[in-house]
Order: C-alpha cells, then sequence, then structure tokens
C-alpha cells in the first residue's frame, strides 16, 4: 500500500468513525423514558381557553353549559342529547377572527382552499356576507363566521371589524359556502361523549353542542347552511 | 401501522412525487395515510398547499418540545385519508442546533408509536443529506424506499445512500429492508437504459422488478397539488406506481383497519 493510499485508507476510517459515533449517539435509548407523548399540550389552546370565555360572555344561559361540561365527562348520559353510537368522528379545529376556535366534522367539508382574503363584495347583504370568490370556476359565497356567530349588538364583535387575516376557507353545502378563516387547528378523533351536546337548539340551532376538553363550539352543518341560505337567497346571486 | 421511510442522499430523483403517489394509492385503497415531511425545502408540504415559510407548528416543534401530542401537529389535506405532519424552514437548524445530542434520533419513532393506532400507514419523505432528520427517518421505518434516477450521476447518490444504511442498521442493530425503485426511466435514453442494467448487475436482490416511466402528467400533478392518482388514475405513472405498491405490500402486507378516516 502505497502513502497515498494509506492516507486515504486513514481519512476514510476517521470519516467513517466520526459518522459511526454520530449516528449512535442520537440512537441512544434513554434509560429511563422521560418523555410522554400522550400530555396533552395542545398549540391552540391558549385560544381555546379563550373561546370558553367568548361564550360564557355572549350568552349566560350558556354559562352553564360550558361550567359543568367537565363532569358530563364523568357522567356522560346526564342531561346528555348525542346520538346514541360510539362511532368515532373527526373534527376540524379553527380559528376566526383571531380569538375564537370553532370545530367542525371534518367528513362535512367539501374542501379546503388557501384564500388571500381576495374577493368580489356585493353590497347590500349582511355584514358576515363577504362576496364572492372564484374556485375551479365556480362562484364561492364568503361568509365570515365570526360575525355570523357572534351577536350583532355583542361587544366582542368590535373586535372582529379589526385587521383580519384570512387564509383559508371551509367548503361546505357542496362548495357553495366558503367560511373565512384565519388559522387551521387540530383535528380531533372523538367519540359522542366527548361533546357536551345541547339539548334545546331553539336559539343558536348552529350550535350543535361544545367539544369539551378544547372548549370549542361545535357547528352544526346542516343547521348553519340553512340560515346561510336564508340570509343569502341563491337567486339574488349569479 | 407501518412506516416507510422514501430517502436517497441525490436531490430531485422523485423522493416527494414517489411519497405521494403511494400514498395516493394507498388512500384510494381505503388505508389511512399519514405523510410526514422532514425536508427542510418543504416540497411535501407545499405540495398539500400548506407554507413551509409560515406555518406555526410543524414536525419542528416536535423537536422543540417533545412533550407536544404529536397528533395535534397532524394537518389534513383535501384528500381523504391523507394527512401530513408539515414541515418548515426551521428544520434545516436542526443539525446545527442539537448537534448529536444524545437520544434525537428517536423522536419520530416516539411520536409515530403514540400515533400507531390512528393510520395504517406513514410515509417519510425524507431530505436529501444525512443528518439527524434522516437518522430518525431511518430509525422509526419498517422499510426504506429507495428512488433512484436512470441516469449515471444517480448511482453515486445511492452508493452513499447504502453506507448510511448500513451504519444506521448496525447500530440499530435491526435490518431494515429497502427496496431501490428507478425512477423518470425513459427507455429511448442510453442513460436510463444503461443504468437500469447497472442496477440489475450490482443491486438484484433488493432492486424493484419495474420501472417509474418518465411522465409528464407528475409534473402537472403537482402544479395542481392533486396526488396524481387522484387526478389521472390510468396515467402510465400511476399504473406504475400501483405496481410498486403490490410489490411493497406483498413483502409486509397489512390490510386497513377502517375504509375512510
Amino acid at each position: 500500500m502505497s502513502t497515498e493510499d494509506k492516507k486515504q485508507f486513514a481519512t476514510g476510517v476517521e470519516h467513517e468513525v466520526a459518522l459511526k459515533v454520530y449516528i449512535d449517539a442520537l440512537l441512544l435509548e434513554p434509560e429511563e423514558t422521560t418523555v410522554a407523548p400522550e400530555v396533552e399540550v395542545s398549540v391552540v389552546k391558549p385560544v381555546e381557553q379563550k373561546i370558553a370565555t367568548e361564550i360564557k360572555t355572549e350568552a349566560p344561559l350558556e354559562t352553564a353549559v360550558v361550567e359543568t361540561a367537565m363532569s358530563a365527562e364523568t357522567h356522560p348520559t346526564n342531561e346528555s342529547v348525542a346520538p346514541v353510537s360510539d362511532e368515532i368522528v373527526e373534527y376540524l379545529l379553527f380559528k376566526v377572527a383571531g380569538f375564537l376556535t370553532l370545530s367542525v366534522p371534518l367528513a362535512r367539508l367539501n374542501g379546503i382552499v388557501k384564500w388571500d382574503g381576495e374577493i368580489t363584495p356585493i353590497p347590500g347583504h349582511a355584514d358576515w356576507f363577504l362576496g364572492l370568490v372564484s374556485n375551479r370556476g365556480r362562484q364561492v359565497k364568503v361568509i365570515d363566521i365570526a360575525k355570523f356567530v357572534i351577536p350583532e349588538n355583542h361587544k366582542s364583535r368590535q373586535a372582529v371589524a379589526a385587521e383580519r387575516q384570512f387564509k383559508h376557507l371551509l367548503l361546505v353545502d357542496g362548495g357553495k359556502f366558503g367560511l373565512a378563516c384565519d388559522e387551521l387547528g387540530q383535528v380531533l378523533k372523538l367519540g359522542t361523549d366527548k361533546i357536551r351536546w345541547r339539548e334545546n337548539r331553539s336559539s343558536r340551532p348552529w350550535l350543535a353542542g361544545t367539544i369539551i376538553e378544547q372548549m370549542s363550539a361545535l357547528l352544526d352543518v346542516d343547521s348553519f347552511i340553512e340560515m346561510l341560505k336564508e340570509g343569502v337567497p341563491l337567486d339574488e346571486i349569479p | 401501522m407501518k412506516v416507510w421511510a422514501i430517502a436517497n442522499q441525490k436531490g430531485g430523483v422523485g423522493k416527494t412525487t414517489t411519497a405521494v403517489s403511494l400514498a395516493g394509492v394507498l388512500a384510494q385503497r381505503g388505508y389511512r395515510v399519514l405523510m410526514l415531511d422532514i425536508d427542510p425545502q418543504g416540497s411535501l408540504t407545499s405540495y398539500f398547499r400548506y407554507s413551509p415559510d409560515d406555518l406555526e407548528s410543524s414536525i419542528f416543534t416536535l423537536f422543540q418540545n417533545q412533550a407536544v401530542n404529536p397528533y395535534s401537529l397532524v394537518r389534513p389535506t383535501r384528500f381523504e385519508g391523507i394527512h401530513i405532519l408539515p414541515a418548515t424552514m426551521g428544520l434545516a437548524t436542526l443539525d446545527r442546533q442539537l448537534g448529536a445530542k444524545s437520544g434525537m434520533g428517536l423522536v419520530i419513532n416516539r411520536a409515530l408509536k403514540a400515533m400507531a393506532d390512528k393510520y395504517d400507514y406513514a410515509l417519510i419523505d425524507c431530505p436529501p443529506m444525512l443528518g439527524v432528520l434522516m437518522v430518525n427517518a431511518m430509525a422509526a421505518c419498517d422499510h426504506l424506499v429507495i428512488p433512484v434516477q436512470t441516469e449515471f450521476l444517480a448511482l453515486k447518490g445511492l452508493e452513499r445512500m447504502l453506507k448510511t444504511l448500513t451504519m444506521i442498521t448496525r447500530s440499530r442493530s435491526v435490518r431494515l429492508p429497502y427496496t431501490i425503485v428507478p425512477t423518470m426511466f425513459d427507455r429511448r435514453t442510453r442513460a436510463s437504459t444503461e443504468t437500469l442494467r447497472l442496477l440489475r448487475t450490482r443491486y438484484a436482490d433488493d432492486l424493484w422488478n419495474s420501472v417509474i416511466p418518465v411522465d409528464t402528467q407528475f409534473r402537472e400533478a403537482s402544479r395542481m397539488g392533486v396526488p396524481l392518482p387522484m387526478l389521472l388514475p390510468q396515467s402510465r405513472g400511476v399504473i406504475a406506481y400501483e405496481r410498486l405498491l403490490n410489490t411493497l405490500l406483498s413483502q409486509g402486507a397489512k390490510q386497513p383497519q377502517a375504509a375512510v378516516i
């Protein structure tokens, strides 16, 4: 072996040793498993806490519902109108108006599209109807869901009027309506017992209930669409 | 849950295309698929129309705080049965931040174990270089898919990849099965046919017995942000990935636990 060969060989071995040390260190199992991935530390949690406050301030009647929500988990049958099924359903959390976290059954969405806020406004309608956006050659009626769900005379509505940062549209009703949202959150897979279903739906029929752990208002998509259609008659808009 | 990593220490060989196409076919067959983007360039993340530049949470979050529930970082895609754990630019800083910090090669392995009952398959789209992320992928996966572009320079990348694999296998003391997948094959070019011949000579045992052909539809699907199997299920590219999937499944068959997510 020539000197040059030896040198190359040595460098090759050194290189390999360095790599081995590197990889071995990375793959070293800790003695005691201190990491507990099951600890629920949600990124959107601070926001979810706020929604609980929102629900309380906007409707004193709901306070009881939210406050007793935790105990409902231990007594799932107590006053619950949950469908009798142990089906696991996926719910998407999303943030609107910067402070409100809502949720919707994932399967009820017809799609999620990125949206930069560009829109054709249609004047003469309720302020929660933002206008039209074209998606795949189809006109989507865009709904400012925050303004829709917060009553007109409520003080938190002022905060909604501030600068908005729309990023996505959640498509519902076969893509006819797009719910403007600021941020997509996590997807939760939950059994019906993880949701506090509302018993009396005469007021705010769009609110199906509350996801207990995240304190997120759960939309009833069908009632919501029905209400939208009443507010934005389809035949008025091209 | 079965975990497949798609890796090669060379860029532009079709890793993201392979990950997306396999996920598309798996989802169409009713499997629940989680895609993990661990390439700081975030091609897979961009494919599904999330921006690696301004996502608030990503796989990076997991490395910063291992107490985070990994499932809270998963995002839906527009496609039924496909979820994504996206990448953000911060991933590029991981090696500098962590160095060879003890145990940091097992972060993804732990995260996937915590979500094992939620998905049938996890597909990891790897970065084109050896580092803490690549080590994580190889420590987490049951099978390695190595796409190799059928052109001369690609063989060098493959050699390097297999060397890395040998070292990780030694460290893990578990054999990691792998499949070399010839991609972007164009029978009209000498480079393609000659490279394929060399692959067959040198790597006969671990080489997939077919090829992924050049198909311009992959680019079109990427432009539209739709996995090609959902866009053009009859295209020759998709038919080739169907065949590849059948091979991979036959190596470790698994029935779907649920029809849809």
